[in-house]
């Protein structure tokens, strides 16, 4: 296990950009500052919005035979997981994992190339900071469902729209968010999309400019301005 | 008697086997309150004078001849109408030819069970390990409760007096008159007869005598022809108290038998019941309902008259025939075995000891305990047919070998190779062993390694190194006895006392570093939740008992039962410090190499591996699960979470049509339980769904956790039937999407009325 962190921190923390970089699902390249997520770094979902959890996780299937683990998201849709994407043979799942979460974080960073994670309580900081460490060293991503105190990148949806239910007919056949994405360094100005999350066919996709003026990416500084307040009321839902 | 009784194993290895059987059971199971009197009592007259046909033909004018019948031909029947010739595995036609009057019945095996059950109960009282062979049949083990209960005599009395008590108490349309004979039928315990006698109102004189002493003394000639010349078999079994009978007996069934039995499919019953071991005891001369002890000189006079040289009362023939040991039988005086004698045996247990099943069957049939190391000589008289074979039995009988006991006396070699395997299992049982050699499991070699520590090692570390050393020579044995374990257990001791052990799986592919590893993880992961720690004065732990977080198969939680306190400091096992440290393989198996996938094509790499032993050594190991594809029409059916390492066996494909599935865009948040909520209309009224699936009025808020949101959009019902024809598992559920305000989009159930929230997708 050593050997193995020892050539991934050579490898990972290196200037490659490439091998600095988990990739993902191409609708959600256009609101990551990067066009990825950066390796051994922690994410924050804020709301803890499953359907935007998923789609991230799902960028691990391009990579080769990578795993992903789920911790403490005992009511993760498996079958939405599949739907965005996610090899479901290659994930390991701790339903419950109690006060141990940090534990077992530490223990599957060594070998997954991203965890989904909602902790167990509120994340004390200095703990936030070990992890942050084990990360880097390991080069996993760690995707929080909730506040995360550290996180290099922050995610959330809003103003989310349901489609296909009529008035005792149809059927949902997709969901329209506006993805909001904040952080430090180069996405310390924020950046938004307009997505599918998902799909008729349960993916995520980019919503197409139509004639009624949908706004499809990169959205206006006024988006910017308010975005952590956004965040902030996504999260109460 | 002695040496049989407390040697409890033959001289040959073959166990001894105590067999309990009740006979004609499947009509005992069907008998009802009207017939129960004269049918039963005749049943139970007809089966002692079963194999003499004229006998029972004039004597059972009293009793409902009733037949059980399964595909057409007679499964049992009662003793009057085996008195018309009714026999076993008679064509229905013929026998109702035989017997117009014969009442028909189907079998009722749910019945039979049931009504079996206070008998096994009564059974089990002397030893858990009590085999039902069917109902009405069921055997013991005589070795250990042979020798606790004072030898097999004893053991066999006690037996039947418990089966016969059973049996009284639970035929509830004979307890008022056939408890007592039930109780008597067998004078073997004076609990019965006096129970019996205790319970036992006064026979209707009207029926017993009319019945009873018509059928008796006509029976009585029949079932014990004293003119019958001694057979070889007082000579084998000379032991018993029927021996008297059984010589007389003996050459009847040879000659009687083969054509008797034959003819049902358990053959030589009546032969042997009849002849070989009906004690002297055992026909009950009904008493005379008023007078005690007069009757008794009155009923026994016909059987006395048949047994010049026991002209003592029956039942105290018996006791001194059949001693037992330090039982208050042992000096009982006739009377009050004779108060059990008033009427006919109600159903009834018949005990038989001899070597192996096969041998005990037949004894129980006949009543007799077959010394041990004699049951060749037991079964020498029966026709070949008992053994079971009908082929083998045609063709030794027209090769001139009609006894079990000219079949025994072939050369084992010859049978083997004329008749081959079937052959070789018949003669075995000809011959009173176990019809295969006994090939006992093989306990597997002692691999286990161990260390012990003295003085105790208070520190978990040098049991790391130790574990490497143990590892190494762990696995050297393996290899060279060649075999593989699939896991490894690792047991810990400590000074307290306690043992703490964990299974790790293994199968050949950890290195004796890797074991030595999750050795340490192991100790790590126990101090850690506290598991070393003694008593209740331990420190302050997390919020969370990790107890509660382990699934129940966690390997942890059953072996490991700890106090609810932590403390982190490696240093102090607080049980005195550890004693022992063992790796002991589990599951061995020949080494075969090593199949490379675990699962699919997704190939968990050492990695991964590692990882989750890790985490599984902190949680447990239901603690991380993989996920398998299942099928169902419902959100959480799509996939299941298998623990790692755990097989998994869908028990429905997930890629099976499932008409009523839902679509496409599935819920993100699939609730392990979920959620109630209250769906109301826009009046305020619930909304119900009738079983058409018509909703009452359009929904318009749901409640879920106290907030109440506005519906948007909905549509439904979804009605979702499953399992309508298993009443265990069908559900009925009718599913619901709605939109609501603040852009989320609920799955909503309503079963039985109650709406939940099912999923939610966001």
């Amino acid at each position: 296990m050593a050997s193995a962190a020892a050539l991934r921190e050579a490898g990972g923390t290196g200037t490659d950009a490439g091998r600095g970089l988990l990739p993902v699902v191409p609708a959600l390249r256009g609101v990551l500052p990067e066009g990825g997520l950066r390796r051994g770094t922690a994410v924050s979902v804020a709301g803890g919005d499953a359907g935007l959890l998923l789609a991230l996780a799902a960028g691990v299937r391009e990579t080769e035979g990578g795993w992903a683990a789920a911790v403490g998201l005992p009511d993760l849709g498996l079958a939405a997981a599949a739907g965005y994407g996610l090899d479901l043979r290659r994930l390991l799942v701790a339903d419950d994992p109690g006060p141990h979460w940090a534990e077992v974080v530490s223990v599957l960073a060594g070998a997954v190339e991203l965890i989904m994670l909602r902790p167990d309580g509120p994340v004390p900081p200095n703990l936030a900071a070990r992890l942050a460490a084990v990360l880097r060293r390991s080069a996993c991503v760690l995707l929080v469902a909730g506040p995360w105190p550290g996180a290099g990148l922050r995610l959330g949806v809003r103003s989310g729209q349901w489609f296909g239910l009529g008035d005792g007919h149809g059927q949902l056949t997709g969901r329209q968010v506006e993805v909001v994405a904040e952080g430090r360094g180069s996405a310390v100005r924020g950046r938004t999309a307009r997505l599918w999350l998902p799909d008729a066919h349960g993916t995520a996709r980019v919503v197409e400019e139509t004639a009624a003026g949908v706004v499809v990416d990169e959205a206006g500084e006024d988006v910017t301005s308010g975005a952590g307040a956004g965040l902030d009321r996504m999260a109460v839902v | 008697m002695a040496d049989g009784g407390a040697s409890g194993v033959s001289g040959a290895g073959t166990p001894r086997v105590l067999v309990v059987w009740c006979p004609d059971w499947p009509v005992v199971a069907v008998e009802r309150p009207g017939d129960a009197g004269p049918a039963v009592a005749a049943g139970a007259d007809g089966s002692i004078g079963a194999d003499g046909r004229p006998v029972a033909a004039g004597s059972a004018g009293g009793g409902i001849p009733v037949a059980v019948v399964e595909g057409g031909r007679v499964l049992a029947c009662s003793a009057a109408a085996r008195a018309a010739g009714v026999r076993q595995g008679q064509r229905l036609k013929l026998a109702q030819r035989l017997c117009p009057a014969l009442e028909l019945r189907d079998r009722d095996p749910e019945a039979e069970t049931r009504r079996f059950e206070p008998v096994v109960a009564a059974v089990e009282a002397f030893t858990p390990r009590v085999e039902v062979l069917r109902p009405g049949l069921c055997a013991i083990p005589v070795k250990g409760p042979g020798r606790y209960f004072g030898g097999e005599e004893a053991l066999a009395a006690k037996v039947q007096g418990a089966v016969t008590a059973a049996l009284a108490a639970a035929v509830p349309t004979a307890a008022a008159t056939d408890a007592g004979p039930a109780a008597a039928g067998r004078p073997v315990h004076p609990v019965d007869a006096e129970s019996a006698a205790g319970v036992r109102p006064a026979p209707d004189p009207g029926l017993d005598p009319g019945t009873r002493p018509g059928t008796r003394p006509g029976t009585r000639p029949g079932t014990s022809p004293g003119d019958r010349g001694p057979a070889p078999v007082a000579e084998v079994v000379p032991l018993h108290p029927a021996d008297a009978d059984a010589d007389r007996t003996a050459p009847r069934r040879r000659t009687a038998g083969v054509d008797e039995l034959f003819a049902a499919t358990p053959a030589a019953r009546d032969g042997a019941r009849g002849g070989f071991a009906r004690p002297a005891a055992y026909p009950p001369e009904p008493a005379r309902p008023e007078s005690r002890p007069e009757s008794r000189q009155d009923g026994l006079g016909p059987a006395a008259a048949h047994r010049p040289e026991a002209p003592h009362p029956a039942e105290s023939r018996r006791e001194g025939a059949r001693p037992q040991p330090g039982g208050p039988e042992a000096g009982r005086p006739g009377p009050s075995a004779a108060e059990g004698l008033a009427a006919a045996p109600a159903p009834c247990g018949q005990v038989g000891v001899a070597d192996g099943l096969f041998a005990a069957v037949l004894a129980a049939r006949a009543g007799v305990l077959v010394p041990a190391g004699r049951t060749a000589e037991f079964l020498a008289p029966y026709p070949v047919a008992v053994l079971g074979d009908e082929v083998l039995a045609e063709l030794l009988d027209r090769l001139g070998l009609p006894t079990v006991g000219a079949f025994a006396a072939l050369p084992a070699e010859a049978v083997a190779d004329r008749f081959g395997p079937a052959g070789t299992t018949a003669h075995r049982l000809a011959r009173g062993l176990q019809p295969r050699p006994l090939v006992p499991r093989t306990g597997g070699p002692d691999l286990s390694v161990e260390q012990r520590f003295d003085p105790p090692e208070p520190l978990a570390e040098p049991l790391v190194f130790v574990a490497r050393t143990l590892a190494e020579r762990l696995h050297q044995r393996l290899a060279g006895a060649g075999l593989t374990c699939q896991r490894v257990a690792v047991e810990v001791e400590c000074a307290d006392g306690r043992t703490v052990a964990r299974l790790w799986r293994h199968e050949g592919r950890l290195s004796a570093t890797a074991l030595a590893e999750r050795v340490r993880w192991q100790l790590q992961a126990w101090q850690s939740t506290g598991t070393f720690d003694a008593g209740p004065a331990g420190g302050p732990r997390g919020p969370h008992d990790p107890d509660g977080l382990r699934g129940p198969g966690s390997p942890r939680d059953r072996r490991n039962p700890r106090g609810p306190e932590s403390r982190h400091d490696s240093e102090d096992p607080g049980a005195g410090g550890f004693t022992a440290l063992r790796l002991v393989p589990d599951d061995l198996t020949p080494d075969q190499g090593r199949q490379l996938a675990l699962w699919g094509q997704a190939v968990a790499d050492d990695r991964v591996e590692r990882a989750v032993a890790r985490v599984q050594a902190v949680l447990g190991h239901a603690g991380l699960r993989r996920i398998e594809p299942a099928g169902g029409r419902g959100p959480d059916e799509q996939a299941v979470r298998v623990p790692w390492g755990e097989p998994y066996d869908p028990d429905a494909p997930a890629d099976a049509p499932w008409p009523g599935r839902l679509r496409d865009v599935w819920p993100t948040v699939v609730h392990r339980t979920p959620l109630p909520a209250a769906v109301l209309d826009a009046d305020g009224r619930p909304v119900t769904v009738d079983g058409r699936a018509g909703v009452s009025a359009r929904p318009s808020t749901v409640t879920v956790r106290g907030r109440q949101l506005a519906v948007d959009g909905w549509t439904g019902p979804w009605p979702a039937v499953e399992y309508w024809w298993d009443p265990a598992r069908a559900r009925r559920r009718a599913r619901f999407q709605v939109t609501v305000a603040g852009g989320l989009a609920l799955l909503l159930t309503v079963e039985g009325g109650v709406w939940l929230v099912e999923a939610g997708y966001d």
